[in-house]
């Protein structure tokens, strides 16, 4: 073996692939009809999304005591989904922004996804808090500050759940404008290649007149990189601010200075999962084996495995604090979490979260694709549950005892809890046959066309 | 980029070498980088068409709602004290129960709203239990009779009539029947109304006006008769009574008199450091009620029991505390030892002995008091004996009980009347049968057979109200008005004279029964007078004015009786303070009490509950969705078993039990309640109704076929059962679901003997904490509430007049559930101690104001904010409905709706009519919460300034300090320093809930003290 060999980098793309076949292979899904697994997999998405949209306009015309809420219990699978969905919406964003400022080259082949599905479980998550209001008709404006007549009267600044508002629409306008600007080059790409009038023209507009010119590229490369050093700081502020509404209030099981680095921990962990998820399923139906290699999945399986025992140390922190503190409220709660009636929820959080992702410590394990598909969904369940156990289990046994209640969720807590994922996965179809799952521009620039040995055969 | 020409060194590309005029445009304007540079001069520049953009997005998102358009109409012939958006308010009678509190009715352009109790009244002094506050809502019942209606016979069909068709029918009817009437009624207070009962009958020969009562209140006037020759019932004085010994009397919650006895036996319940002592409450008790939950000690027996327990107490006092025993009563109470009767009756000997001691201390001040419908067993009237002896060895017998001077007039009956009237029934003597204000096809035994009975009568006309039980096997029914409708009068104590006046004309076509009965007599003496109204007056006349000593003109005289709703004689001629004397003691009567034989069943026991009572006002939704004080539950009955006997039956909270008796079987849910006697069980009267309307029918389960008649009346408790667990599941919907206090410093408590010592003593020292936030600053007022947990007896009373005030809606049984109940003040219950003797204690929660309140700081949109008073406002309209406000609120005070719940299954028009105009009827999706009645206050500062002055302490009442009858709430502004709320303040008893939290909060509670040796 020459040196030359041995320096060499495990190639980020396999397959001996030329450019062109990088265009054809990412392309082919847009450009072709529909197979039959799409049609089946949109039916079934299109069918949950429905159901969504079912409970949705169920708890608008009818109130929201559809679902299983209660005094005290004043949030459930409301904010459990916000919360999750959010999370979720975490990896997307740091794959594209803090990999691509830490150079980390093979994100290269799961940024697109990873930032479209970001920008899908944040439009999913935005819709809890807005329609778990009373008065979803308000809530839509009132939540915003806008100049008015009535005083003037403006929103309450001090209140967490605004805090909320701002994160989260500055995340999504920020995460949209990042994933559209990446798009540019392929759009372009995929409008010369277009054959139909229509496409072209529909593919000319979206690509914002791009030429391919040195300054395009330039502009490109530098709205790029800052919009990458803008969304970074969001990656961890957004995740932040989601956990004040909890750590801000006085109740015992939420009123602790751990959330921010624990909820942004817990987020990149199961927005990473998620990534796994819909990734494992996109290189079978798709065929994209060769962009997205075992070795991108095993890098995401370390940052699983990385931020799952984060989010383990933080669990374990928490039992510590409470016993720690002193607070007697607060060990009750912990006590409850850990033996109490719901407890099945802990522990379904703790398999999950901490237990099974333990395997990808072992190479061969964290490189199973079969197994890595199913501890991603595991991870994902897991996180559900952790923000069921922090929300439910730390509202239905306060302070006073007298108050104490269980949360029993209504078919419509699941229906929309279901609904959400038919919403996200919707989306996610169609953004796989409308526009390109791998930005071929950056993956073009990753390959090793031209050096020796990676001859097209 | 301003250049123009073409000396441009290198060039890309051929087309700009060649300086094309259109490319040089579009090159300059590809990389604008300045944002004050114009694109191009002819098209609308970006910054343009975002002002554009803004503003049309600004437009379209702002939709304009017009207000919906409503006139004010001005009265024809406004008159006379008619001021819109001004409250008129008429003193008048309460009619829910015989006690007959005196009521203040607030009518709002010329509708009663509230009821409240008359505070120139002796007897309740400003007081009104749950019942009477929520028969405001009976008034406006959807499901009342709207106009006199024929019955078929048999399939109890109503055809609606007028009152003309229905007078000539009954005329006809009465007629032919000139010997056979009978007049049922229950227990009544009002002396005119039974004068005219009287007239009426007058023209029928044989008439017979029989009076039956379904509380078990005539077994004490059956006892008095017994023990002492006269069928009264003597007059309480608790505020005279250092000790009180109840066996199975429910004297705070549902017997007699309860407001008159809560504001009595709470004045000796105010420990102040001036005055350190407070009376002792001893009971006896086989069913958990609010008067055993404010025993200070409190012993769990059967039913059956209470007679044998009582003369071991006698004995314990002739034999160890030297008390005289009259006659042969000595030998009698000598088989009565502790040891024994305790052992039979599975009690420890030293409770026994204890109550004696306690007793043996207070000759001729304390009470023994025995009788709600749970002590009416077999052995009933044994108690009743027993008491009254312990009462008269006692030296109590003239002193705190008084029979002679103003006993109470509620009743006083024969038990075997009504067994007489359905046997003349079933032997077809009764010819013609008048029913008023009783529903014995409900709650009579079914035994007695009385709808069968009632079959073999030719003609009978009920006025009741609605269709119900009793009312559907008549041939008629003419609906009598609702009390609020009617005039009336009542004299509950002898002596004192309550006006009943009508606040609303009648809203369906009802027409009063008394009027009825003055249609009916046409012909005879009674039918030439006008109406009833003239009918009472001209009786007041005679009667109640000359008592009165007729000092003033009539005239003047009723416009007073009028104005004050009460004339008291009693009060006046000192007769309620006057001691009467003691009677002598018939201890042959002690000869019927035996020793009871321990079984190996349990005992079946029927108590009436706060809400329900007898079942009267089971129509009434705020009655159904009141939480029973002791388990919480709403929405229906349920057998009580103590903790031991559900675990020996393998079954838990809500599991379904077969209870069977001799007469017959029940399947109820269990609920698991400290404080039961092993062997005995709880199940409340009142539900099970089919007949009761909307709202009341089909609500929990009749008891009827498994009560008996017995020789002291209506047997319903003692009754020997078995108890079988069925395996089935049903679901109790209870407003608190958790029993104890987990140990947490929420409730601060010592015994009276502590307190003396230290009148700190189980408060807490209060820490300093220090705040981030910036204090509010209160340049006025600043509104501050006390609660003394020691005055409060739980009676949920403040709950419903806190429901009526701020038009609190009912959510169902469902929501309930669910965890749903709206009620802004509630009363937490907790339970301590061991579940066979638990200690209870009731803590009124509601909005805690508080300085740095939790709730104000999360709201994003401002909808809960600090007012310059200390308020903690909600602002509806502006709440979109977060929950975050009620997630951080640490007291869980905050209630949201969930649905639209006014407009409900549970409230419906013209219910809605009963709402506060002043309060704003809360829609769907928006939090709310108790305000301290900031419509009060307003109204009271408004009045204030009007003359030029501040608000005087106590002007204001919230509504729940109004009804309080234990005068456990006070309010006031905690600026001023004289005031109570502000000495309360101070007080060493003082102390705020969750004070860690520092959350500050303007209500303030004072510790419960117990007079007990140990808590």
């Amino acid at each position: 073996m020459t040196t030359e060999a041995r320096l060499e980098r495990t190639p980020l793309v396999t397959g001996h692939k030329t450019y062109a076949d990088v265009n054809d292979d990412v392309c082919r899904p847009l450009e072709s009809w529909p197979t039959k697994k799409w049609w089946i997999a949109l039916t079934i998405a299109a069918t949950v999304f429905g159901i969504h949209i079912l409970s949705l306009g169920r708890l608008i015309t009818h109130g929201i005591g559809n679902l299983g809420l209660n005094s005290p219990v004043g949030w459930g699978s409301d904010i459990i989904n916000f919360v999750f969905w959010i999370g979720i919406g975490h990896a997307g964003t740091l794959i594209s922004a803090i990999l691509f400022l830490f150079r980390q080259k093979w994100r290269t082949s799961i940024n697109r996804a990873a930032e479209a599905m970001t920008i899908f479980a944040v439009l999913t998550a935005g819709l809890f808090p807005l329609m778990h209001t009373g008065r979803q008709w308000l809530a839509f404006f009132w939540l915003l500050p806008y100049p008015n007549f009535r005083g003037p009267l403006w929103v309450n600044f001090r209140s967490p759940l605004l805090w909320d508002v701002f994160a989260v629409s500055t995340y999504l306008t920020i995460s949209a404008v990042f994933w559209y600007v990446g798009l540019i080059p392929d759009l372009a790409s995929v409008r010369d290649r277009a054959k139909n009038k229509i496409r072209k023209a529909i593919y000319s507009v979206l690509s914002l007149g791009w030429t391919g010119s040195q300054r395009n590229w330039s502009h490109y490369e530098t709205t790029y990189l800052l919009l990458a050093g803008l969304s970074t700081p969001l990656v961890l502020s957004v995740h932040t601010i989601v956990s004040f509404d909890f750590a801000t209030s006085l109740l015992p099981g939420w009123h602790t200075t751990i959330f921010p680095p624990y909820f942004v921990a817990g987020a990149i962990f199961s927005g990473f999962a998620m990534v796994v998820t819909l990734l494992v399923l996109c290189r079978e139906i798709f065929d994209l084996q060769d962009y997205i290699t075992v070795n991108h999945l095993e890098n995401m399986n370390k940052i699983i495995l990385l931020t799952g025992s984060m989010v383990g140390y933080a669990y374990a922190s928490e039992f510590f604090m409470a016993w720690y503190s002193g607070n007697a409220y607060e060990r009750f709660i912990f006590i409850q979490r850990a033996l109490g009636p719901y407890a099945w929820s802990y522990w379904t959080m703790i398999g999950c979260n901490v237990i099974w992702p333990q395997l990808f410590w072992k190479k061969s394990w964290r490189r199973n694709i079969k197994l890595m598909f199913i501890i991603s969904i595991l991870v994902n369940i897991g996180m559900w549950y952790e923000r069921f156990v922090i929300i439910v289990t730390s509202l239905n046994n306060d302070f006073l005892p007298s108050s104490w209640r269980s949360y029993y969720p209504t078919l419509w807590d699941w229906g929309w809890t279901f609904g959400s994922f038919g919403m996200f996965f919707t989306f996610f179809l169609l953004f796989c046959r409308t526009l390109p799952m791998i930005a071929m521009s950056e993956v073009k620039g990753v390959m090793n066309t031209g050096h020796k040995g990676d001859h097209h055969g | 980029m301003e250049s123009n020409t073409t000396d441009t060194k290198y060039w890309t590309k051929l087309s700009e070498f060649s300086s094309d005029p259109t490319f040089i445009q579009k090159a300059q304007g590809e990389f604008v980088t300045s944002p004050l540079q114009k694109e191009s001069n002819d098209s609308t520049s970006r910054r343009d068409f975002m002002k554009l953009m803004a503003a049309s997005s600004a437009l379209a998102s702002s939709a304009c709602f017009p207000q919906p358009f409503e006139k004010i109409m001005p009265y024809v012939n406004q008159p006379a004290d008619a001021v819109n958006g001004k409250a008129n308010y008429y003193a008048s009678t309460c009619g829910e129960c015989a006690a007959a509190c005196g009521i203040l009715v607030k009518t709002r352009e010329g509708r009663p709203i509230k009821l409240e109790g008359n505070p120139d009244h002796p007897l309740n002094r400003g007081g009104l239990c749950a019942v009477g506050q929520s028969s405001i809502l009976n008034l406006y019942d959807p499901d009342r009779l709207r106009n006199p209606v024929f019955v078929v016979r048999g399939s109890g069909k109503i055809e609606a009539t007028d009152w003309d068709s229905a007078d000539k029918k009954a005329l006809e009817k009465l007629k032919a029947t000139k010997s056979g009437v009978r007049f049922l009624t229950g227990p009544n207070s009002s002396p005119t109304r039974n004068a005219l009962i009287n007239d009426f009958l007058g023209a029928f020969s044989g008439a017979k006006h029989v009076v039956y009562d379904s509380s078990g209140v005539s077994i004490v006037a059956q006892g008095q008769q017994v023990s002492y020759g006269t069928a009264v019932i003597p007059r309480l004085r608790f505020e005279d009574s250092e000790v009180i010994l109840s066996i199975d009397a429910d004297f705070l919650g549902t017997w007699l008199s309860p407001v008159e006895f809560t504001k009595q036996f709470s004045k000796n319940r105010k420990v102040s450091e001036s005055s350190p002592k407070m009376s002792k409450l001893i009971c006896f008790e086989s069913v958990m009620t609010v008067t055993g939950a404010n025993a200070d000690e409190r012993v769990a027996i059967r039913s059956e029991h209470g007679a044998a327990i009582a003369l071991s107490i006698a004995h314990e006092l002739i034999t160890k505390h030297g008390f005289s025993a009259p006659g042969d009563s000595k030998s009698i109470v000598s088989k009565f030892s502790p040891a024994s009767v305790a052992e039979s009756c599975g009690i420890s000997a030293d409770a026994i002995t204890k109550a004696a001691q306690s007793l043996a201390k207070s000759r001729g001040k304390s009470l023994v008091l025995a009788g709600s419908t749970q002590s009416v067993s077999q052995n009933g009237l044994s108690l009743q004996v027993a008491a009254n002896f312990l009462n008269s060895i006692l030296g109590n017998d003239g002193l705190t009980v008084d029979s002679s001077q103003s006993p109470s007039q509620q009743t006083a009956l024969s038990v075997d009347d009504i067994a007489t009237l359905i046997s003349d029934m079933k032997a077809g003597k009764v010819k013609a049968l008048l029913i008023h204000g009783v529903n014995p096809a409900y709650d009579l035994p079914d035994s007695l057979g009385f709808k069968e009975a009632a079959s073999k009568v030719d003609f009978i006309l009920s006025f009741s109200d609605r269709a119900d039980e009793t009312a559907v096997l008549a041939d008629m029914i003419m609906p009598d008005n609702h009390p609020l409708e009617s005039w009336g009068d009542a004299e509950p104590q002898k002596g004192v004279f309550s006006l009943r006046q009508p606040t609303i004309r009648p809203i369906y076509s009802t027409r009063a029964m008394e009027d009825s009965l003055i249609s009916l007599s046409k012909g005879s003496k009674l039918g030439s007078v006008a109406n009833y109204h003239d009918y009472l007056v001209s009786r007041w006349q005679t009667s109640v004015y000359r008592q009165a000593g007729g000092v003033v003109a009539f005239d003047l005289f009723w416009e007073s009786a009028l104005r004050d709703g009460i004339i008291d004689v009693a009060g006046k001629s000192g007769a309620r303070k006057r001691m009467s004397p003691s009677r002598v003691f018939k201890t042959q009567a002690l000869s019927q009490v035996s020793v009871p034989n321990s079984s190996e069943k349990l005992s079946l026991t029927f108590y009436q509950k706060v809400s329900l009572g007898t079942g009267r006002s089971a129509n009434n939704p705020w009655l159904q969705e009141l939480p029973d004080p002791l388990t919480r539950i709403v929405w229906d009955n349920y057998a009580t078993l103590s903790p031991k006997t559900a675990k020996a039956l393998n079954t838990k909270e809500g599991d379904v039990v077969r209870i069977s008796t001799d007469k017959g079987v029940i399947e109820l849910p269990i609920h698991v309640q400290p404080g039961m006697h092993d062997k005995s069980i709880g199940v409340a009267l009142g539900y099970g109704r089919t007949h009761a309307g909307s709202v009341g029918s089909g609500v929990g389960k009749s008891v009827s076929h498994l009560t008996d008649f017995g020789k002291a009346g209506v047997v319903l408790a003692g009754i020997p059962a078995t108890v079988t667990k069925t395996g089935a599941k049903y679901r109790l919907a209870s407003a608190q679901e958790n029993q104890s206090l987990e140990g947490r410093p929420i409730i601060r408590e010592a015994t009276l003997g502590e307190y003396k010592k230290n009148p700190k003593a189980g408060n807490e020292d209060h820490a300093h904490i220090v705040t981030l936030w910036p204090k509010h600053e209160y340049k006025g007022y600043r509104w501050a509430m006390n609660i003394d947990l020691t005055a409060c007896t739980g009676c949920q009373g403040c709950v419903i007049g806190c429901q009526s005030e701020n038009n609190i809606p009912v959510v169902g049984k469902e929501n309930v559930w669910r965890g749903r109940i709206m009620h802004w003040i509630r009363i937490d219950r907790y339970y301590s101690g061991s579940p066979d003797r638990p200690q209870v204690v009731h803590q009124p929660m509601l909005c805690q104001h508080c300085e740095n309140a939790p709730c104000e700081t999360v709201c994003p949109v401002l909808a809960t904010v600090h007012s310059d008073e200390g308020l903690n406002s909600q602002i509806y309209n502006r709440c979109v409905g977060t929950r975050y406000c009620a997630n951080n609120c640490p007291y869980k005070v905050r209630r949201f709706n969930w649905f639209d719940f006014n407009y409900g299954d549970q409230m419906k028009y013209p219910q809605t009519l009963a709402q506060n105009p002043e309060v704003s009827v809360r829609s769907r999706g928006v939090m709310e919460k108790c305000t301290f009645c900031v419509q009060r206050i307003q109204d009271v500062k408004n009045t204030a300034k009007d003359e030029g002055r501040l608000v005087k302490d106590g002007e204001i009442q919230t509504a729940c300090q109004q009804s309080c009858p234990a005068d456990a709430i006070s309010f006031g502004n905690i600026n001023d320093t004289e005031s109570q709320v502000a000495e309360l303040k101070h007080n060493p008893r003082s102390f705020h809930v969750l004070e860690e939290l520092n959350t500050q909060p303007s209500v303030t509670y004072l510790t419960k003290i117990r007079n007990v040796e140990h808590v």
